[in-house]
């Protein structure tokens, strides 16, 4: 506040110093020196202009009415200042107040998230919750065991499928009568699914010997016939070996070709 | 001659077909499918008309894209087939992988990737459950194998000639059963197919019986 009020008070100083400077520049330097020359002066100042009118009053006595007026304004920009800087205090007070309401407004939002009460969950609850996990991940394991028994664990009847077809097309005899590439498939049909199913009897004799018998249709650029083969599963060294391979070629002439046949040691 | 031969071989053929095959499941499928959603997105009132508009707007749509993927899966699994020169699931579980990944291939190495991934994955759940679904089909198939099997290695010679006569059956269902989705011209086909397998099987018969004596007679030998 003080140091404000001294702030202010600096500020009219320096405008009285400034209309000084301008009256002393206009007048000769002579006249404030006598006393009897400024209230002749004074007089003519009133009649020449508003400045030098105000310049001299400011020094004279406030008897006049025009003097008594202009100083009323004066008081008037004095009140003025003393309220803005009021306003001023009260605008930083405001703020003060602004934290608490923020402060209070702050209060109510954090006592809920403490009452909130959590409730357990039921031990039958939880218990049901993991059955059903358990039961998910059941069937994808059921899945996943189907796929690659099927698949990735290649079936016996397509094993042996392969085994024999690749005996078959390796044979000059048969590429001799039905030409180089020959083909295997499993059944004379437009069906993908079925040509690609490989009639096949899977048994196991009397002495715990495995057998897997597949017919499949083989067929090259010249002709076509259909194979018959059989192999079983050595115990001995544990690797399976033919029984017979027969092959019977229908086209262009029928003949029949036995390439393999299971003799004992 | 060359003509039933050639009649024979479904490849380049199948292709054609399967794009008309495809496209009527994608048709009839997405009708069924968009009807219903239109009749549930109407308001009481228009759900029919709300159905049919539907419908002509999105089965078409719905259709082609089943033609396409049909279609490239059977080129695809077409030039399988020449190229292993056998027919096994294989074929179809690569096929199905190659056609998901060329589909994704615009959309960069990593979809197409991913693409054909769920594919093979998708090729290998249907095949594995056709495999297992023929598996439990041919259950009750083996039961009267099995009869004559063990008279057959009980008795030695008498039995044996019942060994042969039963995997003919099978091809011949196969056969029936795959004739039934033919076309008018190959169900005449195939029904002299038929004609002319079931004869040459008779004689595959005549023939093993003459040849399955000298069969035994080295287990005869191993024993």
């Amino acid at each position: 506040m003080a140091s404000r009020i001294a702030r202010l008070l600096q500020h009219q100083n320096r405008r009285l110093l400034s209309t000084a400077a301008e009256a002393s520049s206009r007048r000769p330097p002579r006249a404030p020196l006598s006393g009897a020359i400024p209230k002749h002066e004074v007089a003519k100042a009133e009649a020449s202009s508003l400045k030098k009118s105000r310049w001299y009053m400011i020094k004279s006595n406030p008897s006049s009415p025009l003097t008594t007026q202009r100083e009323s304004h004066k008081v008037s920009t004095h009140l003025v200042r003393p309220s803005a800087s009021y306003s001023t205090q009260a605008s930083e007070q405001n703020p003060k107040e602004g934290t608490k309401d923020l402060k209070t407004v702050e209060d109510p939002f954090d006592s809920p998230t403490y009452n909130i009460p959590e409730k357990p969950v039921t031990f039958a609850e939880g218990a049901s919750y993991s059955l059903v996990i358990v039961a998910g991940l059941g069937i994808a394991a059921v899945a996943g065991y189907a796929v690659f028994k099927e698949l990735i664990f290649e079936p016996k009847e397509y094993k042996i499928f392969g085994k024999a077809l690749a005996r078959v097309q390796n044979d000059s005899q048969v590429t001799a009568k039905i030409g180089y590439p020959v083909t295997g498939y499993g059944n004379e049909s437009r069906n993908r699914a079925a040509r690609q199913r490989i009639p096949n009897k899977v048994w196991t004799d009397e002495d715990g010997v495995e057998h897997v018998e597949v017919n499949f249709y083989i067929r090259g650029p010249h002709g076509a016939g259909k194979v018959y083969s059989e192999m079983f599963k050595d115990n001995n060294d544990r690797s399976w070996k033919f029984t017979y391979l027969i092959v019977e070629i229908v086209s262009p002439h029928r003949v029949q070709l036995m390439l393999e046949s299971y003799v004992p040691a | 001659m060359g003509t039933p031969e050639t009649s024979r071989e479904p490849c380049p053929d199948r292709i054609l077909d399967d794009v008309g095959g495809a496209f009527g499941m994608g048709a009839v499928g997405g009708s069924l499918f968009h009807f219903l959603k239109g009749t549930y997105n109407s308001p009481n009132g228009e759900r029919l008309v709300g159905g049919a508009q539907a419908v002509r707007m999105n089965a078409p749509r719905v259709g082609g894209s089943f033609a396409v993927w049909g279609g490239l899966f059977s080129a695809f699994d077409c030039t399988m087939v020449f190229m292993r020169q056998k027919e096994d699931p294989w074929n179809s579980i690569i096929a199905g992988a190659a056609t998901g990944g060329f589909l994704s291939m615009r959309q960069g190495p990593g979809a197409a990737g991913r693409s054909a991934l769920m594919g093979g994955m998708l090729l290998a759940l249907i095949e594995g459950a056709g495999l297992m679904l023929n598996r439990v089909l041919a259950t009750p198939p083996p039961l009267p194998v099995d009869d004559p099997n063990l008279p057959a290695v009980m008795g030695g010679g008498g039995g044996i000639p019942g060994i042969p006569q039963v995997p003919v059956a099978p091809p011949e269902v196969a056969s029936s059963s795959g004739g039934g989705s033919g076309w008018f011209g190959s169900l005449f086909g195939k029904k002299e197919e038929e004609k002319k397998a079931s004869p040459s099987g008779g004689k595959s018969e005549m023939l093993e019986s003459f040849d399955t004596p000298s069969t035994p007679i080295p287990t005869f030998e191993y024993k």
